[in-house]
């Protein structure tokens, strides 16, 4: 292995979704201005924006919070987690233009990277759980080990390059890795996972245990536990001693309170925002992204770099007619028209997804790699080399919501046109999983519902044994080049190792995708200064001009 | 009369303890199980979270032993913990019961208040403009969904006029009015559908009473026509017509699971879907038996309400 130097790790700019690591942090208390990437704050640069402070600010998303235990949670991106608890590490946006991340120090003053396997982090000092514990290098350290070692962690994956946590006296921890990991900071992060490696006080888990710390969490986040009301919403209020200050130098945040809700009708929320019962939701349907910019009230943001991948298509690789015919694979792909995919339920923001899991912003992505654009009479074609002259009888599996119902029935159609008579199973979404885990399917989609912050996450798609593997893809070279582009530090031969990754899931047609829509957000004029982490909303520095 | 409640009563719990295994049977015959639902199609193929949470929840051991061992508890006044939601099951219906509860109350006595009179004065005037348009009413009451009627509504007062809430609950110990004004447009929406079809029946109820002997003596006696219903007629064509409120209430649930959805309301019919969705046993069994205890005891209810309205029903 080539000698490693601070100067490559600084180079690391981990190219996924354009994450620039800063090795050297800022200074503490780290203090921030109250902007948005969706409402510049009117004022030259400099001149320090006015704030208000207080009042409610209420968020509305279209599923509940499994629990409040984030490490546990199989969604860890609601701003009721980015609230609660903080990340050591905090991936910030900082240009929405091109969606360029940075790593910035959250209870994590700084780290250095001693070796290529071993990480120095400097912890901030005088933090306080909601409970009035202390954050110190030992509460650091269980964190870890339980992200690690619980068996029902979420950021098990994230933190799987950990070997060791020493600690070496009491805010400074080491991070002995198994081997380089190029992504371990950006995992630390939380990146595309949320709060999903957040630190959890210590004292309350050793005192609550883990099924009532669910329902009364602690961390050491801007907002502190008031009440949860389950399949309604969580309410937090401002926790006084918090860590980091605002633009007028007092503690953050600057509401007082802050409730997520569950609304599980989209157009219901849409009316909420409308008539100003919440002030803001994630994910409006396409449908919808009309109606919220031509309303003057209502500000639509939107983070094209990143958001959900729908018609994300698998096949059965173990048995049935497309495990060993690649030719089959082929036909499959070239029948889909994902322009026509995009514009029919992408309303007009939607736009095709030309690689599965890559886009322009990845490490290795080259439009020069084989790929599979619209062609039926080379669907045909295909489909008679795989020796099916006279078609063949297929079936897609789909779980039963919107948009995937609609996508189901183009792809199906798509594929019959073909020759890929398809019949399109819509199932409930555990029937789906039990099905797919069983491989009682010949092909079938999900979504990707963000993009990953760097590419070694998505080992989980196509690496042996990955957690959302469905089409079980077991390709040894694959997995090699994966764990090489994993362990290198190096960023060009990084993307070296993912172009031929991405070059053989293409060649050996493994998996499909239809299209992509961007992530938004659709927020109401009187809520100022939204940030994300990622592209998860961030409440911290947000106030209401009212 | 309290020892044939009793009877009902003890006749009750063989029906219960059936309801249970039939859902235990029910929910384990889905195909996938809790524990697939928690990891979701994010997670479910790693196998050894898989391993670990069926390990937690004890989907290991054989069914019977399950059902065995949740029944060992219920008896014991535990009835589980929430695979779904984390909280205690008797947390999670203690603190939904109310909501449904107040949401059905709320829809029956919308539709009664609505129903009665116009089915009355349908019936006074048979094929009347009164009667056309009652009926018409009563016809587009039952044709139209709750999901439909529950967006206009929302449309209508929350949007454009401003009066009320969209979606959302306030429990009406901590604000009674801003409970009110959360419940009226859902219990609206519930109640629309039951006013039609109690109307429907008020006023063919009524007209048969009316072809009476004893009505047509009580007219002949030169009583006013106000007297002759409101005395002789209503009481006795109440009796099918509490009948059928009696069997609303059980179709009540099956709409406050719509009207809960549209109104993001945290009750026990968007609990008992969700825990189907999620396998979520403990729970589903805890909901369904509130649910069947409800229906239990208001077919009870409907019992003692013919004794008082006709008094040759009696109960012995």
């Amino acid at each position: 292995m080539r000698t490693f130097s601070r100067r490559d790790f600084l180079k690391l700019g981990v190219g996924t979704a354009g994450v620039t690591l800063l090795a050297a942090c800022a200074p503490t208390p780290q203090t921030s201005t109250p902007s948005s990437p969706a409402q510049p704050t009117a004022g030259a640069a400099g001149a320090a924006p006015k704030v208000k402070r207080g009042g409610t600010l209420v968020h509305s998303q279209s599923w509940t919070y499994p629990t409040l235990d984030v490490h546990l949670s199989s969604i860890p991106t609601g701003p009721a987690y980015s609230s609660l608890y903080d990340t050591l590490i905090r991936h910030e946006l900082v240009d929405d233009k091109v969606g360029r991340y940075e790593l910035k120090p959250g209870l994590a003053e700084s780290w250095e990277q001693a070796d290529p396997k071993t990480i120095v982090m400097k912890l901030r000092k005088g933090v306080k759980f909601h409970d009035g514990s202390d954050f110190n290098a030992e509460v650091a350290r269980w964190n870890l080990d339980r992200m690690r070692s619980d068996k029902k962690s979420f950021a098990r994956d994230q933190t799987a390059a950990i070997d060791t946590v020493d600690v070496v006296d009491p805010y400074t921890i080491k991070l002995n890795l198994k081997a380089p990991s190029p992504a371990i900071l950006a995992g630390l992060s939380g990146g595309s996972n949320g709060s999903a490696t957040a630190m959890l006080s210590k004292a309350a888990m050793d005192k609550l245990g883990p099924d009532k710390f669910a329902l009364n969490p602690v961390g050491t986040g801007p907002m502190k536990f008031k009440q949860l009301i389950p399949d309604d919403r969580v309410v937090l209020e401002r926790f006084e001693d918090y860590w980091m200050k605002g633009a007028d130098g007092k503690t953050l945040p600057y509401v007082d309170q802050f409730v997520s809700r569950y609304i599980p009708d989209p157009s219901v929320a849409m009316v909420e925002l409308r008539s100003g019962g919440i002030h803001i939701i994630d994910n409006i349907p396409p449908k919808d992204v009309e109606t919220v910019k031509s309303d003057p009230s209502l500000v639509y943001w939107e983070m094209p770099w990143a958001g959900p991948t729908y018609f994300f298509v698998g096949f059965n690789l173990k048995s049935g007619p497309f495990a060993t015919n690649l030719k089959l694979r082929q036909a499959a792909l070239y029948a889909i028209d994902r322009e026509s995919m995009a514009k029919a339920i992408g309303f007009g923001i939607g736009r095709p997804a030309l690689y599965p899991l890559w886009n322009s912003s990845h490490l290795g992505y080259d439009e020069s790699i084989v790929k599979y654009p619209f062609d039926l009479d080379k669907a045909k074609q295909s489909l008679k080399d795989a020796g099916y002259p006279n078609g063949i009888d297929v079936n897609l599996l789909v779980i039963a919501r919107e948009p995937e119902n609609t996508i189901g029935q183009m792809a199906a159609e798509m594929w019959s046109k073909a020759g890929l008579r398809t019949k399109l199973e819509t199932l409930e979404r555990l029937s789906w999983i039990d099905r797919m885990r069983k491989f009682d399917f010949d092909s079938g989609f999900w979504r990707i519902s963000t993009q990953p912050v760097d590419d070694d996450e998505k080992r989980r798609y196509f690496g042996t044994g990955g957690a959302s593997n469905w089409s079980s893809v077991a390709d040894p070279e694959l997995d090699k080049l994966m764990e090489q582009g994993g362990t290198t530090y190096d960023v060009k031969q990084r993307a070296e190792y993912y172009k031929k990754a991405l070059t053989l899931i293409q060649e050996k047609a493994y998996l499909g995708s239809g299209f992509q829509v961007p992530e938004n957000k659709a927020l109401r004029k009187e809520m100022k200064g939204s940030k994300v982490q990622f592209t998860y909303l961030d409440i911290r520095e947000s106030w209401l001009d009212s | 009369m309290s020892r044939y409640f009793l009877r009902r009563a003890i006749q009750s719990i063989p029906v219960l303890l059936l309801i249970t295994i039939i859902t235990f049977a029910i929910v384990h015959l889905l195909p996938g199980d809790p524990a697939l639902a928690y990891l979701g199609e994010a997670a479910a193929k790693d196998q050894v979270a898989y391993e670990a949470v069926r390990l937690e929840l004890g989907l290991d051991q054989p069914l019977p032993v399950q059902y065995g061992k949740w029944l060992g508890k219920v008896v014991q006044g535990d009835m589980g913990r929430s695979v779904r939601t984390r909280e205690p099951v008797t947390d999670g219906l203690s603190g939904r019961l109310p909501v449904t509860f107040q949401l059905a109350l709320m829809a029956i006595l919308f539709a009664v208040v609505i129903a009665v009179p116009v089915g009355i004065l349908s019936a006074v005037r048979p094929g009347s403009r009164t009667d056309s348009v009652g009926t018409v009413f009563a016809i587009s009451g039952v044709a139209v969904p709750h999901f439909w009627l529950g967006i206009i509504l929302i449309y209508v007062f929350a949007l454009w006029l401003r009066w009320l809430p969209a979606s959302g609950y306030k429990s009406p110990t901590e604000n009674l009015g801003a409970n009110l004004q959360y419940m009226l447009l859902p219990a609206l929406t519930l109640g629309a559908g039951q006013a039609a079809v109690i109307m429907r029946q008020v006023r063919s109820s009524l007209i048969e009473v009316l072809r009476n002997e004893y009505v047509r003596t009580a007219r002949a006696k030169g009583l006013r026509e106000r007297v002759v219903v409101q005395r002789h007629a209503l009481k006795n064509a109440f009796i099918p017509v509490i009948t059928i409120i009696g069997m609303q209430v059980g179709r009540l649930f099956g709409g406050a699971v719509v009207v809960e959805s549209i109104f993001a309301l945290p009750g026990l019919g968007r609990l008992a879907i969700d825990s189907i969705m999620f396998r979520d046993f403990a729970m589903l069994q805890g909901a369904i038996l509130i649910l069947a205890v409800a229906v239990v005891v208001l077919n009870l209810l409907t019992d003692v309400l013919y004794a008082y309205l006709d008094p040759r029903i009696k109960y012995a």
